[in-house]
């Protein structure tokens, strides 16, 4: 059995091509159903976001299987293969394992380190899951891609420092203050950049906000989306020494604010540190201001580098968990070793369980006179030396199936137990349980049990209004 | 404690005391866990350190209990006692911070100085052993004194910690070097809260604990030991600190300014330490 990871996301195609492929919430179990009954298929979970479509099967063969699923994406989303098929990519085994550690980590996100596609990942295997779309592979994998996304956010600081300018402003300004709690805002000049910036500061608490605008009803507008008040540039000004935070974008020719300005407002604002940011082009506030004690000034390419080195330490952080996925996915190979052993030993236990029932019956027919007292310590004490026999076997195929050559470890075991013949029982009986759990999951059954019910209920309904 | 100075004994045993050891070890191991995250953000590593500081609270808290039940008064009265318990003070403050705020490197920092002053206890000469118990005065005052004392310092050790945090940061985003370091501190606000608040518990004990001092030279009547050079340079240091409050009061200076002047206090702290040589009735210290 193979792992495939085949999709299209923000890198491979634009927006265009990928709201095409986008599957609404309420159509996903269909999506499911039908994919789970494409030819090959036999676990899958589809991830639909805005950044990515993503199919994620367990499929019992390579060959042609890629067909298959783009046969399947043909027929949902009404698209002929040629138009899609040069967004696609598709990842096998190893890379397919890889690649959904990195999405459900959030290494593959157009924001690197973003937490919200863990929580896509989460709901897109439930989601399969409650539809009986995955197996034994998915249920482990998707539990482990989630468990260690979570342990790489908690242990490293992927997610924790800011990557837009407007963003980089609040966290300069937690540096200064620690919170905005009791924090008044001045801005100079209304323009949408500010108007963001100021937006994050309000929402992580910023007391009050002054919006200072050559165009009043502007500054109005502006204050009334923060419950601020408006004034003019010149208002604004001699406020200074009542703020914490000034954000200037005015656009003017000149400087708005110079440094005597600034000192004198510093006298009478008891040289409390105050934080101003100027995202103007032409600078609105002098650079020497920032000489003053106490005064931090800011401006916009200060902010991009801050932004620049948060994203190095985002990348950092990525290579951290990088190591972190490489450990995981050898994990699961292991594990899937494993997979491969516990038949043999089931049947071991099934063959030494019959042996000594057999044997157990043959002696108490040959010795008929033991009571039950007797029948039972005898009966447990063999018990027990089968068990011990076959503690240490037991024990080494285990070790020895998660080696290098595993597959032949087991083969040897099998013949040397010589189980081969509880081996194909064990096959028969599982063939004939998946036939059984299969056959209700067909959409064939599901659309006449679907419709029969429908017929029922509006028999029922008929039934009640006449 | 006077088993404990045999640098060098037997192999890996710095001591004859296997509990002082196993303390040194075990401390010396939560360092480098420490310095792991401190160098590199690394929580794991943070969480082991903060288990085996613990764990070297419990050893000392057993150490200090077992040294109670020895010889029942109160272990203040020599130079190892005093190290021993400044120590263990600052491995308690720096364990408290760990559990109630969430400050990157103070632990790391206390725990640094924590550790020295064990070490520094560990190197000392073992004719530092000499108790201050030839003093006539009462005890109980004498003990009193030196709990003050010892107090004041964990607590200016604590506020001189964050008036360097303070100085650090501050230069950081006035030269917008936006680095690690600057990630992961306080805010401004919170560094110059905490740096005063330590500060603000450490002035009223080092004034207590010069008012037990001269009170009981009085009760002596050895009024000249007033000027010795020990006396001189706490009283020195008590009064930086109450300009300190003074000028912080007065909203004259900025909080660097402050940060700097709390750091000269704390210097002369320290310096008050190392000329106990200096002093003619203090000379318990390294003689």
């Amino acid at each position: 059995m193979h792992i495939l990871a085949v999709g299209l996301n923000y890198r491979t195609a634009p927006v265009e091509v990928r709201e095409r492929f986008a599957i609404a919430e309420q159509a996903l179990p269909e999506a499911l159903q039908q994919l789970k009954a494409t030819k090959s298929v036999l676990e899958c979970v589809i991830v639909a976001t805005c950044n990515r479509t993503e199919i994620y099967v367990v499929v019992d063969r390579l060959h042609m299987c890629g067909h298959f699923i783009r046969s399947f994406m043909e027929k949902w989303f009404q698209i002929p293969r040629q138009e899609f098929t040069n967004y696609l990519y598709i990842y096998e085994d190893d890379r397919a394992l890889e690649h959904l550690f990195q999405v459900t980590s959030g290494l593959d996100s157009m924001v690197i380190g973003e937490t919200q596609i863990l929580g896509q990942m989460k709901d897109a295997f439930l989601l399969a899951q409650e539809y009986g779309a995955t197996g034994t592979w998915f249920n482990m994998l998707f539990k482990q891609a989630i468990t260690m996304a979570k342990r790489a956010h908690a242990e490293t600081t992927i997610g924790e420092a800011a990557v837009s300018v407007s963003y980089a402003a609040v966290e300069l300004g937690k540096r200064i203050f620690g919170q905005f709690s009791k924090k008044k805002v001045l801005i100079l000049g209304a323009g949408k950049m500010s108007e963001l910036t100021v937006k994050h500061l309000y929402a992580n608490g910023a007391d009050e906000v002054i919006v200072a605008n050559r165009t009043l009803t502007r500054a109005e507008q502006l204050a009334s989306k923060f419950n601020g008040r408006a004034c003019s540039i010149q208002g604004g000004i001699s406020l200074l020494h009542e703020v914490d935070i000034v954000i200037s974008s005015t656009g003017a020719d000149g400087f708005v604010l110079d440094v005597k300005q600034v000192q004198e407002s510093m006298k009478k604002r008891k040289n409390r540190p105050i934080f101003m940011i100027d995202i103007a082009v032409p600078r609105d506030l002098d650079p020497a201001i920032g000489s003053i004690p106490n005064v931090f000034l800011y401006d916009i390419d200060d902010l991009e580098g801050i932004v620049e080195s948060n994203l190095e330490l985002r990348r950092k952080e990525a290579m951290k968990i990088d190591a972190m996925i490489a450990k995981e996915i050898e994990a699961f190979r292991q594990w899937l070793k494993t997979l491969g052993v516990s038949p043999v030993i089931y049947a071991l236990q099934q063959k030494s369980a019959q042996i000594h029932q057999d044997t157990m019956e043959s002696l108490f027919k040959k010795l008929p006179d033991l009571d039950e007292r007797q029948a039972k310590v005898i009966r447990k004490l063999t018990k027990s030396i089968v068990n011990q026999m076959l503690h240490d076997p037991i024990l080494r195929i285990k070790e020895m199936a998660v080696e290098k050559n595993g597959d032949e470890a087991i083969e040897m075991f099998t013949q040397i137990f010589a189980l081969e013949e509880q081996m194909e029982k064990a096959e028969a009986e599982e063939q004939r349980q998946n036939k059984a759990l299969e056959q209700p999951s067909s959409p064939e059954m599901r659309m006449n049990e679907r419709s029969s019910a429908g017929s029922k209920s509006g028999f029922a309904w008929a039934t009640v209004t006449k | 404690m006077g088993d404990r100075n045999e640098v060098g004994g037997e192999g890996l045993m710095l001591t004859q005391n296997w509990m002082y050891d196993a303390i040194i070890y075990i401390y010396a191991l939560s360092l480098l866990f420490y310095f792991s995250d401190f160098a590199q953000p690394n929580r794991s590593a943070k969480r082991m350190g903060t288990g085996l500081l613990l764990f070297v609270w419990g050893l000392q808290t057993l150490f200090l209990a077992g040294k109670l039940i020895e010889q029942p008064a109160v272990p203040l009265l020599s130079v190892l006692e005093f190290m021993f318990l400044l120590s263990w003070l600052l491995v308690t403050i720096s364990l408290l911070i760990s559990l109630f705020f969430k400050i990157e490197y103070i632990v790391f920092i206390v725990n640094v100085i924590g550790f020295a002053v064990l070490l520094l206890n560990l190197f000392s000469s073992p004719i530092g052993e000499q108790r201050l118990e030839h003093w006539q005065i009462v005890k109980e005052i004498l003990i009193l004194h030196v709990a003050f004392a010892i107090c004041s310092f964990a607590a200016f050790t604590i506020g001189s910690i964050f008036s360097g945090m303070y100085m650090y940061l501050h230069r950081k985003l006035k030269e917008k070097q936006w680095d690690d370091s600057v990630r992961r501190l306080p805010s401004l606000e919170k560094i110059d809260r905490y740096a005063n608040l330590s500060i603000m518990i450490g002035t009223p004990l080092l004034i207590l604990s010069l008012a037990v001092a001269i009170s009981s030279i009085y009760m002596e009547e050895k009024l000249n030991l007033l000027l010795d050079v020990k006396v001189l340079l706490t009283l020195v240091a008590a009064i930086c600190y109450v300009y300190y409050f003074i000028k912080r009061v007065s909203l004259k200076h900025t909080g660097y300014r402050l940060a700097r002047w709390a750091l000269l206090a704390y210097t002369l702290m320290v310096l008050n330490f190392a000329v106990n040589s200096f002093s003619t009735f203090h000379h318990w210290i390294w003689e």
